[in-house]
């Protein structure tokens, strides 16, 4: 089974090319996937801030005396005035970016709830996966979770995934009060199934063996339509979701890419789950996340 | 020292088979691979259930078991304590569980456990295989402990480490998983990561190798994904970390896992109940490999 994300690039075809305002550090691989996005004509990128004077010569360099923060600062007002649609940022992953991320995240669902998506291809069926949230929160609130789960059906739906199917995963499946994963899960559930949730099908509390197989699911008396075919893994925490994302990216033959939802434009960064060289497929990730434009 | 699931199944056959309770094989998965178990040398099965259930499950599955020996407990608890006490009693050499909450067995291995052995905390190591490493890791605790303390996570070391030297690691390789958040200096687990360390350090576990790294990203920034260099073991910081880590090596990355339940020198054998057959008989020469080497 093939597993590689190329599939990503099939659907840059559906891309609008955008004006992308870029931040952050010096970083080549970050720098060869903008130019290549920009030569396949996917983006106009706009460099902003000293560190990025490498760019110059290959593109216009906005605030050419603004340190990283500054740049960050002034492409929310370009975002504002609407002279850049997007933003690019090459990192560091640190306070200064979260605090640039939280202002531009999203009210249009009322939950105000950034997260991170990350994708790789299952080798069961090779389908797009989701696994979320990867990043950002360390121990999300059940009304957290609410909005990562509306999240990355957005990141779903941009991905072509109709009516994704979501497991809230816990250590178990059935709702031990002593494990507020599996409340949380089993209360998500039911938040979905009344509709509060959008188009999505979520069962939980659900471990991940029966997340994966149906036969494993019915085994332990779970009827329902998600095991055995999950688009979109919930993660009870950040260090349940990220030491699996890692061993998923370090030991099996997936290559992972992610991006960020819930932002009021798309935001693409890098996080250190990803592949090294997946600076490309989040690109086209997070150009295909412009409905909240 | 064995390093792959192969090389367990081989040592338990030239071992030869031992006495095990087999809590509740109500279903045939169960029965078929308690009866290759016994075919292939690795146990002599106590069947301990619903007994007309276990025989009507036999009959209908065309599995012979007439000369096994069983016991009849309809009762969860009163069958998963009754397999403790054979085994405390020397009766069997170790359990296996079949159709039964796992909780029920972890609630009497925390009593015998607490009376053979009050300073050990019982724990579940999860061993895997991966193509990519191509060596036997476990990944401790994903079953007992929901939030464990430092000094929880220090008995769960200790009782991995154990296991390990049993099976011929004189020093095996520790990581402690912690990983970094991005919005905070610092956290519980990378807190007590770092005394865990500084405790191996001190010699708190015996001779074994404690990496300073607290993920992967760091542990592969230091080349260590290679058999030689990567770890034997994995410290989880919790029981959601590490149930669902376990499960994805199993189920997402297509790995094999074998569990075990340990703690007081007691063994059981917990393969989840969505386990099919194949995963079981390889569980039962695990079970017979940790009890020959003197747990207990």
């Amino acid at each position: 089974m093939d597993v590689s994300l190329n599939t990503i690039f099939e659907l840059a075809k559906f891309l609008k090319k955008r004006t992308v305002a870029i931040t952050g550090r010096a970083d080549p691989a970050a720098f060869k996937a903008l130019l290549t996005a920009r030569d396949r004509g996917w983006l106009d990128p706009l460099a902003c801030g000293q560190s990025l004077e490498p760019l110059r010569p290959q593109m216009d360099l906005l605030l050419p005396n603004a340190d990283i923060r500054e740049a960050r600062d002034g492409v929310l007002e370009l975002l504002e005035n609407g002279k850049v649609e997007a933003l690019l940022d090459t990192g560091p992953l640190d306070e200064d970016l979260f605090s640039f991320l939280d202002h531009l995240a999203a009210t249009d669902n009322g939950t105000r709830v950034i997260s991170y998506v990350s994708v790789f291809r299952s080798v069961r069926n090779g389908r797009l996966t989701l696994f979320t949230d990867t990043l950002i929160h360390t121990s999300p609130s059940l009304k957290e979770k609410a909005g990562i789960i509306q999240n990355a059906a957005s990141v779903a739906e941009a991905l072509g995934i109709e009516h994704p199917k979501v497991a809230a995963l816990g250590p178990i499946e059935i709702v031990n009060p002593a494990i507020p994963s599996t409340v949380d899960a089993a209360a998500l559930a039911k938040m979905a199934e009344r509709g509060q949730l959008g188009d999505v099908i979520v069962e939980g509390p659900l471990a991940m063996d029966n997340a994966e197989s149906a036969e494993a699911a019915h085994h332990k008396g779970i009827e329902s339509p998600v095991p055995g075919d999950v688009d979109i893994y919930l993660f009870p925490d950040l260090e349940s979701a990220l030491l699996s994302t890692q061993f998923v990216r370090c030991l099996g033959p997936f290559e992972v890419a992610g991006v960020v939802a819930g932002t009021k434009a798309p935001v693409i960064i890098h996080s250190p789950a990803d592949s090294p060289e997946s600076w490309l497929h989040n690109i086209v990730l997070g150009l295909l996340q412009g409905k909240r434009i | 020292m064995v390093r792959t699931f192969d090389e367990i199944v081989n040592r338990a056959k030239e071992i030869g088979p031992k006495r095990a309770a087999i809590l509740f094989p109500h279903d045939a998965d169960v029965l078929h691979a308690v009866m290759d178990g016994m075919r292939e040398g690795l146990i002599a099965p106590v069947l301990v259930g619903d007994t007309e259930r276990i025989i009507s499950t036999a009959q209908q599955s065309g599995i012979p078991i007439g000369t096994m020996e069983m016991i009849q407990r309809v009762d969860p608890q009163e069958a998963a304590d009754l397999c403790l006490d054979m085994m405390l009693n020397n009766e069997v050499s170790f359990a296996v569980k079949g159709n039964i909450l796992t909780t029920y067995l972890y609630r009497s291995l925390i009593r015998v456990t607490k009376h053979l052995a009050p300073d050990q905390a019982p724990c579940t190591i999860c061993f895997h295989y991966l193509p990519a490493i191509k060596k036997i890791f476990a990944i401790t605790d994903p079953g007992v402990s929901i939030t464990p303390d430092l000094a929880s996570k220090e008995k769960i070391l200790a009782n991995t480490i154990q296991v390990f030297r049993s099976l011929g690691y004189a020093s095996p390789c520790v990581m402690v998983l912690a990983v970094r958040r991005f919005r905070e200096e610092s956290s519980q687990a990378l807190e007590e990561a770092r005394l865990l360390q500084q405790g191996a350090a001190a010699g708190k576990f015996g001779p074994c190798e404690f990496l300073p790294h607290t993920d992967l990203l760091e542990l592969a920034k230091g080349g260590g994904l290679h058999p030689e260099t990567f770890p034997d073991i994995f410290l989880v910081p919790h029981i959601n970390a590490g149930n669902i880590l376990v499960k994805t090596i199993d189920h997402i990355m297509a790995g094999i896992r074998q569990c075990v339940t340990v703690g007081g020198g007691m063994i059981v054998l917990t393969p989840s109940r969505s386990d099919g057959y194949k995963v079981r008989i390889k569980n039962l020469a695990l079970g017979l490999a940790l009890a020959s080497a003197g747990r207990r």
